[in-house]
């Protein structure tokens, strides 16, 4: 009987543990030397070519209005990336991308990029019916990542709710400013 | 009566080392360096089933890394415990 009562316990508390994820749970804010510091916990954006997919982080300071996105990309070979673009009802080419490193991991090269992006067109990117894509560009590949259409709902809607804490935080510290 | 040596089983005071024997579910600070607060954050993360199997890389250089941070100025652990069956360890270091 009580193993019975104790695997119940577990199942259940391991359920309630892996399913039950907050909002709270996918970001992490602080207070840093130059404002507020948003940061958007790695999430997974998946490959177009059922390969792995990408995982990406974003920082955002709000005094700064830019997100940096930081991405692992994992790929067979080494890539020579030459641009990342972003097509959504905007479309963006960045070229100044960051590499920070391209290591060996199994079977694969992760490649870790990061680049700027203006908070207006992230969450242009996130504020469409329809998911966005982003792609690598590498001497002759082309790598492509984005949500399928049955995803796009929930995925959004959790960055469209930090992007929307982001603004309130934005106009809080603006009229902090203003007081000063 | 059962009740309460749950809670003085999971919970410990404000301000102590939280232990969770059933369920842990917080985040704490691993380290604090005399560097400005930095405006980079970098994560690795870590998990194991029964203490019988591990995986993933959560070391604070791994975590570093991924955010290209050189100079540290704070790390803060987040642990996701159920029963000591699942135990997750996310590391956060945040620096320039």
């Amino acid at each position: 009987m009580m193993k019975r009562y104790f695997l119940i316990l577990l199942t259940a508390l391991t359920a309630i543990g892996m399913n039950a994820e907050k909002l709270e749970d996918r970001y992490v804010s602080k207070i840093v030397s130059d404002g507020m510091l948003f940061f958007i916990k790695p999430f997974e954006l998946p490959n177009q070519d059922k390969g792995k997919p990408a995982e990406a982080d974003i920082t955002y300071l709000i005094q700064e209005d830019t997100m940096t996105l930081n991405m692992s990309v994992y790929h067979s070979s080494i890539l020579q990336t030459d641009s990342i673009s972003f097509e959504g009802l905007k479309h963006c080419t960045v070229t100044n991308f960051e590499t920070f490193y391209i290591d060996k991991k199994g079977k694969q090269y992760v490649h870790r990029y990061s680049c700027a992006l203006p908070y207006t067109f992230w969450r242009g990117l996130y504020m469409s019916k329809t998911p966005f894509r982003m792609s690598i560009y590498s001497e002759g590949t082309k790598l492509s990542y984005g949500y399928s259409d049955k995803k796009w709902l929930s995925e959004s809607t959790w960055m469209l709710q930090i992007l929307q804490l982001i603004e309130r935080n934005k106009k809080a510290s603006k009229s902090l400013l203003l007081a000063k | 009566m059962v009740g309460a040596a749950l809670v003085a089983l999971t919970m410990t005071s404000c301000g102590a080392a939280l232990v969770g024997v059933i369920y842990e579910g917080d985040t704490q600070p691993v380290a604090v360096t005399s560097n400005v607060l930095g405006k980079k954050v970098g994560t690795a993360k870590c998990a194991s089933v029964l203490g019988i199997a591990a995986y993933g890389n959560a070391g604070i250089s791994e975590a570093a890394k991924n955010g290209n941070i050189t100079k540290i100025s704070h790390i803060d652990r987040k642990t996701f415990n159920v029963l000591g069956v699942y135990t997750e360890y996310e590391y956060f270091v945040y620096g320039e």
